[in-house]
Formats: C-alpha cells, sequence, structure tokens
C-alpha cells in the first residue's frame, strides 16, 4: 500500500502552505521516548510500573509498554500484574494525537489530546470505551515536572458524574 | 469508587470465558487461530511485486493478537525500492466481535470490524468514512496449508464498490504458540 493510497488519504488532511510551516505534531510527547520506571499508588493500592515509549513504523507512530505490578496488599489481596499498550497518532484531520490504548483486561480506550492542556501538562479525554459499560468517561493527564520526570493521573467518572482519581504514577526516565 | 477498574475487569472476564482448556487467545479471537505463527509471502498488485512476512502472535497476557508485516518492493523502472511496514492489533468485543486496528509506515490508521465467514477465514472491512476510500482485508487458510491475503479498495462514496489492491500467498514458518 504506497503512493496512490497515501495520496486518498493525505487528501482528507490539510496541506500547510509556505506561510505557515509545519509544525513537529510530536514535539508535545517528544520527552516521552525512553524507558522510564514508576511508583503507583491509586484504588489498585502501591506498584511499581515499567514502561517504553519509542517511535515505530518509521516514526510515523509513538508506542508504549507498560508493565505494573501490584504485590498482594489490604487494597488489593492478590496483587496483579496489569499490562497494556498504546499507540499514539497524529490525527491531520483534526491536528491533535490521539492515545488509543490496549488493556489486557480486554478494554480499548480511544483518547484525543485536548487544546485546554495546562501550562506544564498534557491530557487526554477519552473518546470511546470499548467493552466498558456505556456512560464511563476517562482521563490521562501527564504533567511534565522535568525531562526525566513526569507524573500521569488516570481519573475515571461514570453517569456524568465527576472524575475520580483511579491512580498517579509517577515515572523517572531510566534510559533515554 | 472502590477498585472500580477491577470490577470493570471482572464485568470484562464474564464474558471472555468459555474458552477451552489451555487457549492463548480469548473466545472471539479463537476463530483466528489459524493465523498464529510465522508466514512468508510473495504477491503483488497496483504497488507492484513484493515479498514480505508477517507474525501473528497473541499479546497483552493472550488478550490480543499482534499482526507484525513488512513488505519489499524491488526497484522498477524509476521507481527505487521501498518498504512498508505494519503492525495490526486484533481484539474482541464483549459480545466476541473482532475488530482490528491497523498502523502502517506511511502513517495510515485503519479501524476494521471482523468476521468468519467459515473455518479458517477472515474478513476485516473498515468502517464507512465520508468521502475516504473503504478498504477490506481477507484472509483464506487452504487445504495445502497455504494462506491466501487480499487487500480490496472501495472508492469515496462507493463503499461496497471495492476493487483489488493487493493480493498475496503466504506459507508458514513457524506454528504460533
Amino acid at each position: 500500500m504506497s503512493l496512490a493510497l497515501s495520496v486518498c488519504l493525505l487528501l482528507q488532511g490539510s496541506v500547510p502552505g509556505p506561510s505557515n510551516p509545519p509544525e513537529n505534531p510530536w514535539s508535545a510527547v517528544q520527552f516521552m521516548v525512553g524507558e522510564w520506571t514508576g511508583e503507583s499508588d491509586g484504588q489498585p493500592g502501591k506498584g511499581t510500573v515499567k514502561r517504553t515509549y519509542r517511535f515505530v513504523l518509521g516514526g510515523k507512530f509513538l508506542h508504549e509498554q507498560n508493565v505494573s505490578t501490584y504485590p498482594p496488599q489490604p487494597k488489593n489481596e492478590k496483587g496483579e500484574v496489569h499490562e497494556h499498550w498504546s499507540l499514539l497518532s497524529h490525527d491531520r484531520a483534526r491536528h491533535t494525537l490521539v492515545l488509543r490504548q490496549f488493556h489486557q483486561e480486554g478494554f480499548v480506550n480511544q483518547y484525543a489530546m485536548t487544546a485546554e492542556s495546562p501550562a506544564g501538562a498534557l491530557v487526554f479525554e477519552s473518546e470511546a470505551l470499548e467493552n466498558v459499560h456505556p456512560g464511563w468517561k476517562a482521563r490521562e493527564t501527564y504533567e511534565v515536572v522535568s525531562p526525566d520526570e513526569f507524573v500521569e493521573t488516570f481519573e475515571l467518572a461514570s453517569g456524568g458524574g465527576a472524575y475520580e482519581v483511579y491512580s498517579k504514577t509517577r515515572f523517572k526516565r531510566l534510559r533515554p | 469508587m472502590q477498585n472500580i477498574w477491577i470490577f470493570l475487569a471482572v464485568c470484562a472476564a464474564a464474558v471472555s470465558t468459555g474458552s477451552p482448556a489451555g487457549a492463548a487467545v480469548p473466545k472471539g479471537l479463537e476463530p483466528l487461530r489459524f493465523l498464529l505463527g510465522d508466514w512468508q509471502a510473495d504477491g503483488g498488485g497496483k504497488p507492484g511485486e513484493a515479498s514480505g512476512g508477517f507474525t501473528f502472535a497473541p499479546s497483552l497476557q493472550d488478550r490480543v493478537i499482534v499482526r507484525t508485516n513488512y513488505a519489499e518492493y524491488p526497484a522498477a523502472g524509476d521507481k527505487p525500492s521501498s518498504r512498508h511496514d505494519d503492525l495490526m492489533v486484533l481484539y474482541a468485543t464483549e459480545s466476541g466481535e473482532v475488530r482490528a486496528d491497523y498502523y502502517d509506515s506511511e502513517g495510515h490508521v485503519i479501524h476494521y470490524a471482523g468476521s468468519t465467514p467459515s473455518v479458517g477465514e477472515l474478513t476485516l472491512v473498515s468502517e464507512v468514512v465520508r468521502g475516504a476510500p473503504r478498504f477490506r482485508l481477507s484472509y483464506k487458510l487452504g487445504a495445502d496449508g497455504k494462506l491466501d491475503g487480499r487487500f480490496e479498495v472501495a472508492p469515496p462514496g462507493q463503499p461496497d464498490s471495492f476493487a483489488p489492491y493487493l493480493a498475496w500467498t503466504a506459507r508458514r514458518q513457524n506454528p504460533g504458540t
């Protein structure tokens, strides 16, 4: 699948003119590339997290791989190892980044980065949650503490209610 | 909202039980077991003749099947050689329907809904998007163990007028887990 199809799809997006030089759509998340270790706290209890972000498929997508380990504890008596993947893509038509997560529990969550993110933070609001009961929504917020540290807050809301924090994870860079 | 994510996980698990003992894929993906493994392929179509390979493997604690695929196009005429890579994640909905998300090295993202018309067959059809082409990706396992695949495209505004774009035949190199 190459030129002909690429042209078909390219026509859906806009082409910046010479007076409007294209911005790097990945600049906001470029810092994520690398290997990270995190400490998480929240409704599943306290856990440790290993995460990598790397560009794949010729740099067209940013791929996240995550393993969170929760040892047995009062909030999570059996403990658990949670894994998820995600792919970040640049939606040219909407001029935004789209985050699509695939969880081992079967959830497939799609988020779009909001334009109203506060300074120093990236906010992704859910657009669709598959294999989750209707009425739920989710939000991922990444607060950039330094080039080598960020905090991820994962929130859920149901039935039109307010978001509640499900987990908060502080990441520190292991390797670029 | 005590452990709501675990609650949601239990809800999801409740609809995906019933797989045979030892199954490495959830119920909704069981009909796709024939695809697991490493495959080498030859084929061609509108972009030219190509060779390549792909792997279907369970991932995320056997919750999804991931296909990684590449195709190499030799130089032809004025066209230099080129390589295409893609990644596709196949998963099942709560009701057992197959879905797939496709990402490739040209930046395309395609969301497919799947069906298994008969044993050893998978057909993935993309959603209808106004003003955009629609895609159909099909696999059929032959009695000789070869896997035939084809990729078809329908022009914008004619979502059911699929025309061939690529076709290939693949031979299994290693069985899946």
